[in-house]
């Protein structure tokens, strides 16, 4: 078993937590049970990667040339801009 | 006020309060005056009743101030006012309820503001000071007065914005553009933070922070807004319509750090609570500070008092969820290894069983060989013949069984324990 691409954190994690229930009560067969663990295995290592991973985009959508949006990254844009603190104030 | 009444029970012609009214101060009535028709002095003993005199119904004091009464509450518009005034003759007992007086160029409104209504008060009411007013107009009846019940009360100027904000909340909650129904749960987990902001300011870097601290993985988008000044609502509104743009934004945080009633006005505009309720996915509110509510925050799938906040609600906590990981592997690993010794035991058992019975079955056909190899032992014609027993065969070595198998002068080999004789047949009887 492989974690499909559109797998994401919520459904694994309830995957996870539903199969640890169903080992917990000793219902599965033996064999049944070895691959229910297998699964386990793999939703607990992308569980992990996905808690784990570095540090996401931090981006800010502008008007590229196109007229279309795109989205840049953050400090990018920001650079320079740093001093606005009046903006809000 | 009195035309507009028409009472139902006073018998009087025309039923408004001006006939009575004129009792006493009608010197031209001639005739048709009380005084002259029965006269004072027949009524001393009954002043507090009501009754007739001649043609005239008499009322008693508490009569009239109780259908004065009725009258204002019926009234369709008395019952639900603001009011603008100046206050005058302010006080503020030490029960806790406010007295003051309303009053313009021509005319004065005595007012009550009850303890109850006048702890949410935002400002300090003072002689002089001109205020909004919202309440309902009633009769205070020991006093035979009307006066104005206030429930809500602000100083003018602020008072227009914030009477423009209740109409607004007003038409917008009946239009079900707040119902709690309507409102989106927020994703567990989301992926990708939409952030509506002015880019440069503290909002944008506290929500920046937070999210960083609770989930570093989630990736941010910011969508630049302006969030004072008179473009910010239109800015705000572009700015969800382009983020509807983006496929992968689970959720939207809009908002800005705390401000003025006039700097946060941009999220009590009708526009904004519209784009926010358009929104394809949730919106979360983080305007100001904790009291103010505006009324993008009515429209929010959820409000958060601050933009730090709306990120502790949006982001969910990482090291939470990675020890709940960790208990989940290790329930998942300790429960398999059972499975795995329960399963070795009863396969250790089995195999011992197996072992058992074979062992018991070989025993068995020991036992059964050593009985046969008595048997055997038993049936050895060597052994016979050990015995004294001889066997006879005849000239082609057939074993001989009965006498006519041979003749008179036929030779036959006995053999015997030990050894064999040669002999003849000399003699044959047939049994």
């Amino acid at each position: 078993m492989s974690i499909p691409s559109d797998m994401t954190f919520e459904t694994a994690l309830a995957r996870l937590e539903k199969i640890v229930e169903k080992m917990d009560s000793g219902e599965p067969s033996l064999e049944e049970a070895l691959k229910l663990f297998s699964e386990g295995t793999e939703l607990v290592r992308y569980c992990s990667s996905v808690i784990e991973d570095a540090e996401g985009k931090l981006e800010v959508l502008v008007q590229g040339k196109d007229g279309r949006d795109v989205a840049v990254p953050f400090e990018e844009f920001n650079s320079g801009d740093e001093d606005r603190e009046d903006d809000e104030a | 006020m009195a035309g507009r009444y028409k009472a139902g029970t006073s018998g009087a012609s025309d039923g408004g309060f001006g006939p009575h009214g004129s009792i006493g101060t009608c010197g031209a009535c001639g005739s048709d005056g009380i005084f002259s028709a029965s006269g004072i002095p027949n009524l001393p003993g009954m002043p507090q009743m009501a009754g007739k005199v001649g043609s005239y119904e008499i009322f008693t004091v508490s009569e009239i101030t109780r259908r004065v009464a009725r009258a204002l509450d019926r009234d369709p518009v008395l019952g639900d006012i603001w009011v603008n005034g100046e206050i005058a003759n302010f006080t503020h007992h030490s029960s806790g309820h406010m007295y003051f007086t309303l009053k313009d160029d021509s005319s004065r409104l005595r007012a009550v503001m009850f303890r109850g209504s006048n702890i949410g008060l935002r400002f300090r009411p003072a002689d002089g000071m001109r205020v909004y007013a919202h309440g309902y107009v009633g009769v205070y009846e020991r006093g035979g007065e009307y006066q104005l019940y206030v429930d809500l009360m602000e100083p003018a100027g602020l008072g227009e914005l914030y009477l423009a904000f209740q109409q607004l909340r007003a038409k917008l909650e009946a239009e079900g553009l707040f119902d709690p129904a309507a409102k989106r749960p927020l994703p567990k987990f989301p992926r990708r933070l939409g952030v509506i902001t002015s880019p440069t300011g503290a909002a944008v870097r506290d929500i920046i922070t937070v999210t960083r601290r609770r989930w570093p993985g989630i990736n941010i988008l910011v969508i630049p807004a302006l969030v004072q000044g008179s473009d910010a609502p239109a800015s705000i509104v572009q700015a969800f319509d382009r983020a509807g743009e983006v496929p992968d934004i689970d959720v939207i945080i809009v908002g800005r750090g705390g401000g003025s009633a006039e700097e946060l006005w941009a999220f009590n505009d009708e526009e904004v609570a519209r784009a926010i309720r358009r929104s394809r996915v949730p919106v979360v509110s983080a305007v100001g500070h904790e009291t103010d509510f505006t009324i993008a925050d009515f429209a929010a799938d959820v409000r958060a008092p601050t933009p730090s906040a709306a990120a502790e609600l949006v982001v969910p906590d990482a090291s939470a969820y990675a020890h709940h990981v960790e208990l989940l592997e290790a329930r998942l690993v300790r429960t398999v290894r059972m499975r795995v010794m329960q399963r070795r035991q009863y396969v250790d058992e089995l195999s011992r069983r197996l072992i058992q019975a074979i062992q018991t079955k070989l025993r068995t056909n020991k036992d059964r060989l050593e009985y046969l190899g008595r048997m055997l032992d038993a049936l050895d014609p060597e052994a016979v013949l050990g015995r004294g027993y001889a066997i006879c065969r005849g000239q082609d070595g057939t074993v001989l069984r009965r006498a006519d198998q041979v003749a008179g002068g036929d030779e036959v080999t006995v053999q015997l324990g030990c050894g064999e004789l040669g002999c003849t047949i000399h003699d044959v009887k047939v049994g």
